[in-house]
């Protein structure tokens, strides 16, 4: 295990008091060496983040969630977010941290997507549930030939995006009755 | 019990009004100071979890500099929200009750719980408006940035607003509670415009996010003891917070209501969900934990910026609570408040304007002045 020097650590993580304890058990923890802190740094400085990012950061009350914390920072680091979506993730991962998960929260983190939708639905059981039975309805509707439908969550709503090329009154015409259909089937 | 403070200030130029001489009376004197000016005031930006929690526990006794009479927040969101045409009185600031998902956290950032000590102002504005507006149905509040009756212990507004509100008979004077403070204004007989109005929940959500305020029990009983003395009774079953046992708990509310109540009694019955502005979430998680089911709560932004439930749960809830109510009594007056019209016809299958029994509450009323909107919710 490599002991980091306390230079290092300092390096860009300034800003970033609160975190400082817990960067040096982490990095032992994870047997990170210089060169994977270095990247840590990096990346930090790259985004710009800083504590004030992280108003959600003041909730973290632990030592052991603190580590926990530092350790969801550093693979948003890995995965290279950006950093609104590092924001994002990091609001969903505090949330889930304060309701009592732990290592459960770095399951499928090693892909960006597959990873935040873990953590969404993990946060949002009820509506992941809903919604993935809402897609599988809305997409097996009868929507007319040639239709490309795409299930979105906007906000606190839920439905279809339907895109539709009409070139002539009978596409049009045919397009209306198949939507007909869908609405009786609704 | 008259409520707690840890200290009261009373502002050089209230020194002499009818509250800040009962204050005196009813406070020890080492808690009261007097001052020339707002404490705190020179600290500015958002309130941190510790000094919110401490504005609760400083009572500020002072005029209020303005125009006391305004519109319902919902007024300024006509575009997207469904309003009721309601109008705000306000008698003060902040709350001395603690509840979780409460507005005020993203709202107000002064120091203090604000008491204003020119009432005789506000009715002043009241009465020229009457001159010209007396036989048009408005319906006013003083409850939406501060308890209407928590603090009235202390102030005895309700003995000032009853008697004046009963001039004007078609005007209609709401007092919107959490507490059980009744008894300061039972002797003074009730009458048909004067509704005195709980917001409620069910005993369960009341114990785990109302913190302070009274209990559901206690609350149906201060409204049996307003109605047998002659006042109408309204309630609020707003927010509605979802949790595994929701339909049974809500189901409970509204028995309790339909067995003590009939609809004569109660002027109306507003549903309402869960929502809150985004920036308060990091203060509510801050000050009531994870815990919270409203810090659990799964909520999405609206169209208006809102976090809320989503809208297939909103309309479900609704649509369960207005059946629910019409159920045990056909004859309540249920609507919803702060929604979309999509969410309306969701719930109720129509708009306000399409059923009789609502269309008084929603109707537009002439323009009184130049009203500026609270603009809080």
């Amino acid at each position: 295990m490599i002991r980091l020097p306390k230079k290092r650590i300092l390096i860009n993580t300034l800003a970033m008091s609160a975190i400082q304890p817990s960067l040096q058990s982490l990095s032992q923890q994870l047997n990170l060496n210089d060169h994977d802190l270095q990247f840590f740094n990096d990346w930090m400085t790259a985004k710009k983040m800083s504590e004030s990012a992280f108003p959600f950061l003041k909730l973290v009350k632990t030592d052991t969630d603190l580590s926990l914390w530092i350790k969801g920072l550093y693979h948003c680091s890995l995965l290279n977010l950006t950093f609104s979506e590092t924001l994002q993730t990091m609001e969903l991962f505090t949330d889930l941290l304060l309701m009592g998960h732990n290592e459960i929260l770095f399951e499928k983190s090693q892909n960006r997507d597959q990873w935040k939708n873990h953590l969404h639905q993990l946060r949002y059981p009820m509506t992941a549930e809903v919604d993935q039975q809402l897609k599988h309805k809305l997409e097996n509707l009868p929507w007319p030939v040639g239709a490309k439908i795409k299930f979105e969550r906007r906000g606190d709503r839920a439905g279809v995006e339907v895109k539709m090329f009409i070139s002539s009154s009978a596409d049009l015409t045919k397009a209306i009755s198949s939507l007909e259909r869908v609405k009786e089937n609704l | 019990m008259i409520p707690e403070f840890d200290h009261i200030y009373i502002d050089e130029k209230s020194i002499d009004s009818e509250v800040a001489l009962r204050v005196r009376s009813l406070y020890p004197e080492n808690k009261i100071s007097v001052v020339s000016e707002e404490p705190g005031l020179q600290l500015k930006g958002a309130m941190t979890a510790e000094e919110f929690n401490a504005s609760k526990r400083t009572l500020f006794l002072t005029p209020f500099k303005g125009q006391f009479f305004k519109r319902c927040p919902g007024a300024t969101q006509k575009k997207t929200l469904t309003c009721c045409n309601y109008y705000v009185l306000n008698l003060g600031s902040q709350c001395n009750m603690n509840c979780s998902y409460c507005y005020l956290q993203s709202y107000l950032n002064s120091r203090v719980t604000k008491v204003f000590t020119n009432i005789d102002q506000a009715l002043n504005e009241l009465e020229e408006m009457a001159v010209e507006n007396s036989h048009h149905p408005f319906r006013v509040g003083t409850g939406e940035i501060i308890d209407s009756l928590s603090l009235d212990e202390v102030t005895h507004y309700s003995r000032k607003l009853i008697p004046f509100f009963q001039k004007y008979p078609k005007w209609v004077l709401e007092f919107k509670t959490k507490s059980n403070k009744v008894d300061q204004f039972l002797d003074l007989p009730g009458t048909p415009n004067i509704v005195v109005s709980w917001s409620i929940n069910p005993p369960n959500i009341i114990d785990s996010e109302e913190h302070g305020t009274a209990k559901f029990h206690e609350r149906i009983a201060a409204a049996v003891k307003c109605r047998d003395r002659g006042y109408r009774v309204a309630f609020h079953i707003d927010p509605m917070i979802w949790h595994p046992r929701w339909q049974e708990n809500y189901g409970y509310l509204a028995e309790e209501i339909a067995k003590n109540f009939s609809a004569k009694d109660v002027q109306i019955i507003s549903i309402g969900a869960l929502r809150f502005q985004p920036e308060q979430r990091f203060m509510m998680k801050e000050r009531f934990g994870m815990k919270s089911l409203v810090n659990q709560a799964e909520m999405f932004a609206s169209d208006n910026g809102k976090m809320r439930y989503d809208s297939q749960i909103r309309a479900e809830m609704f649509s369960f609570m207005n059946k629910k109510l019409k159920s045990l009594n056909s004859d309540f007056n249920a609507f919803i408040c702060m929604e979309t019209p999509e969410t309306w016809i969701k719930s109720f299958d129509k708009i306000p304007m399409q059923m009789p029994e609502l269309k008084e509450f929603f109707k537009p009323l002439p323009q009184v002045r130049d009203l500026p909107a609270q603009d809080n919710k």
